[in-house]
């Protein structure tokens, strides 16, 4: 059988091709114009998986940032109220050593020095009640509105502590205990300075008390060492999330983004394939034999 | 021979001339008709003389040409595969249509998708965790619990309306089914006429066949050509059409998504009640296995299936009541071990629910019926129990449950988009192979211009040739009559 050609079978099979070409230029023209390789699922399923899981380690970046921002500003407080209660203690030590020269000083010497330790115990405990947004540093997990009370006395929770996810799977403990930094009741900080201030007055010897001062300031020290680690740790985390930032950011890139000179050279190309299309058409549904019949 | 039967003969070159004329200027004339095919006039020689005998001997001369028959240039074979070709087209259409609608619904991947909400949920549990003692971030919490509630909600509920569309779809198709397999009883009927008649029922073939085409596309019926002319058209191994009979065709089942959800399978389905179905009027039965759009849509509109694949809408329209409830238990499993801001331990409060859903079918699908159990900021559960009472231990807990349930989401929609994209591709296919399809039938039975304008050009010819013959006979008689016996006048 020849293979007849026909008016209808023309026009049926140049409006598919047409449209197939108007087609495939729409779908570029919108990738060029969105900047996006896809829209849809459908268009790549596996890319959209990709572009999901990406977008949620971002936000879940974005939080994390957040938490070590805020586990920052604990540590932070934490670090200001510790240097300051090392220095504390420093005078304190000093007042006492200077108390201890038992035979040069007069009651007056004796109840000045006195009375500056007290002091430096009130001075004290404003530090181990150092609040970050309304909340108690060395409370823990505890709501009282102040760690120390004014006997000295620890009002926290001891335990986990308050924690930091910094990133999957890490967290990171941003208070300090209170009662392990200070003391607490008669064994505090606090009413050690008291017992010192009580004895120069008393006229007894307080060089015993040295011992207990330099305990202390070996606690405050080692606790200020251990903030300093976890605030680096949480610096590292910080510096982490901001390489996957960049890191996220151009995988997302990578998966959706088309790549802007290819979909612009194809776009062309089709272009020129829908024209040549078109004058093709024009050309080949026009003409039949009675244009050239008289 | 008689001395007119040269003038018969080129009469009858005329009249058959002409009738080929006429023809071709019928073809012509529907060139752009859909469904029309070609017809040529056949033309045949008279013989003319009569049996020999044992008197007469054959004469050389003949009688001239008749129209034997006017033939209708279709190919029967190639119209069946365009209706076989139709069936396909039409069901992987209306299949890739219902994924198409779903994906459309899901929005993903995208910044007001499900799982972008899913993110905002879980991130305000952390920024619970991080300060309990602050209102806001509990109220910035609920508000986005509340968000999610309503976007898995949104969700459903379009596949809930997508559903309803296609059950009215497959309603009025139904109702054009019957219609057209009507047209197709009445067009046997007067093509039994008219060829018992006589006459050529060319045209009435043509537009029979147009509506068996779009009966194939609609239901998937199969043409049985008999022997009188007429047509049988057969769903499902039944008659829709025998002879000038019509079974009528009637869509049974569930009304609603929601009625689908709650039937039980070991319960008999009923008018309104088990998945939808197409069913013979006269008998009640369900009509066995059906192709077309209306085929495409009944597979649409199936129920979610455990074995098996079942109706993509019915499928994640339960995806989402799953996402639903495994959000709903997770959570508030969690939830429960916690302790709220402000709560006595020592009584402690027995409502300890962060979402409510019910799996109850009276209450619903739990897409709709997930909500926010909690209104006031302060029983969001953040803190451990024993733990002190700023304690944000559950709330770190409660959100690290998002790599779960974002996980269950994300494979959700990537099922989605490669079934969508099977599901194009196959219909894309289906539709290549109708073109094709189409495109041979219509270069075969197709008018070409060329062809007729060529058979124009013969016809007129031959016509202008037999008035030249009955003018040459003419004045052969006119020799004969006026100038014969006139010697010497």
């Amino acid at each position: 059988m020849i293979e007849r050609t026909t008016q209808q079978g023309m026009q049926h099979s140049s409006l598919a091709i047409l449209q197939s070409h108007l087609r495939r230029l729409s779908t570029l023209q919108t990738q060029a114009s969105t900047g996006k390789s896809f829209a849809k699922p459908s268009e790549d399923p596996a890319g959209t998986m990709d572009a999901m899981r990406i977008r949620a380690d971002q936000r879940a970046n974005a939080q994390y940032q957040r938490n070590i921002d805020n586990g920052l500003g604990w540590l932070t407080t934490i670090d200001t109220a510790l240097s300051t209660t090392s220095s504390l203690l420093r005078r304190a030590r000093e007042l006492t050593v200077e108390g201890a020269n038992t035979g040069a000083l007069g009651s007056t010497s004796r109840e000045a020095l006195a009375t500056e330790l007290e002091a430096t115990a009130d001075a004290l405990r404003d530090q181990s009640n150092a609040t970050y947004l309304g909340r108690s540093v060395f409370a823990g997990t505890s709501d009282a509105s102040v760690a120390f009370d004014d006997t000295g006395t620890f009002q926290g929770v001891a335990g986990d502590g308050v924690l930091r996810r910094v990133a999957e799977g890490t967290s990171v403990r941003v208070d300090s205990d209170g009662a392990a930094v200070f003391g607490t009741g008669g064994g505090s900080v606090f009413a050690l300075l008291q017992q010192i201030a009580a004895d120069l007055r008393a006229g007894q010897d307080v060089i015993g008390h040295l011992d207990a001062i330099d305990q202390h300031m070996d606690t405050v020290g080692k606790e200020t060492a251990s903030v300093g680690a976890r605030y680096n740790r949480l610096e590292a985390a910080s510096e982490s999330i901001e390489t996957q930032k960049v890191a996220l950011a151009s995988q997302l890139t990578g998966v959706e983004d088309v790549d802007l000179a290819e979909t612009i050279t194809e776009l062309k190309l089709q272009e020129v394939a829908y024209s040549a299309s078109l004058s093709a058409t024009q050309r080949v549904l026009q003409p039949s034999l009675l244009d050239f019949l008289r | 021979m008689s001395t007119f039967s040269g003038l018969n003969g080129a009469l009858t070159s005329l009249l058959a001339q002409r009738r080929a004329l006429e023809i071709a200027g019928q073809n012509i004339a529907n060139v752009n008709t859909p469904g029309y095919t070609r017809q040529r006039a056949t033309l045949a020689s008279i013989d003319g003389a009569a049996v020999p005998s044992m008197f007469s001997a054959p004469t050389t001369t003949t009688g001239g040409v008749v129209v034997s028959s006017v033939d209708r240039l279709g190919d029967a074979f190639l119209e069946a595969r365009v209706r076989e070709e139709s069936v396909n087209a039409g069901y992987l259409g209306a299949v890739s249509t219902a994924w198409d609608e779903i994906e459309a619904m899901v929005d993903e991947p995208g910044e007001d998708g499900l799982s972008a909400h899913l993110s905002s949920f879980f991130a305000g549990w952390q920024d619970v965790a991080n300060s309990p003692d602050e209102t806001a971030a509990r109220a910035v919490l609920l508000e986005s619990a509340n968000a999610l509630v309503s976007r898995i909600a949104t969700a459903y509920t379009g596949i809930d309306r997508a559903w309803a569309t296609m059950r009215g779809q497959a309603d009025s198709l139904t109702g054009e089914v019957n219609a057209t397999a009507a047209t197709v009883a009445d067009l046997n009927d007067r093509i039994l006429q008219s060829t018992v008649a006589g006459g050529n029922p060319a045209t009435l073939v043509d537009e029979r066949n147009e509506q068996l085409t779009r009966l194939a596309e609609l239901v998937g019926a199969e043409a049985r050509p008999r022997s009188d002319g007429t047509v049988d058209v057969m769903v499902g191994g039944n008659a829709l059409v025998r002879g000038t009979k019509v079974n009528a065709l009637v869509v049974q089942g569930a009304p609603r998504l929601a009625d689908l959800t709650a039937w039980d399978p070991s319960t008999p389905s009923t008018a309104t009640t088990g998945p939808v179905r197409l069913v013979w009027q006269g008998t009640g039965t369900t009509v066995g296995a059906t192709g077309g759009r209306l085929g495409g849509l009944l597979t649409a509109l199936a129920p979610a299936s455990t074995s098996g694949p079942g109706g993509p809408l019915a499928t994640v329209a339960a995806t989402y009541d799953d996402l639903a409830l495994e959000l709903a238990n997770a959570v508030n499993a969690a939830h429960a071990t916690g302790r709220y801001l402000g709560e006595d331990p020592s009584s402690p409060d027995p409502d300890t629910a962060f979402f409510t859903v019910s799996t109850d079918p009276a209450d619903g699908p739990p897409s709709l019926n997930l909500a926010v159990a909690i209104t006031d900021v302060r029983k969001v559960r953040a803190a451990a129990a024993g733990a002190g009472a700023l304690d944000g231990s559950v709330a770190d807990a409660i959100s690290q449950l998002e790599d779960r349930l974002a996980s269950t989401w994300s494979q959700t929609v990537v099922n989605i988009g490669v079934q969508t994209r099977t599901a194009a591709q196959r219909a894309g296919a289906a539709q290549t192979t109708l073109d094709v399809a189409t495109g041979q039938l219509q270069s075969q039975a197709g008018v070409n211009l060329d062809e007729e304008t060529i058979q124009l050009l013969a016809s007129q010819r031959a016509y202008e040739g037999a008035a030249r013959v009955i003018t040459a006979i003419d004045q052969l008689l006119d020799t004969l009559i006026n100038r014969t016996g006139i010697v010497g006048r």
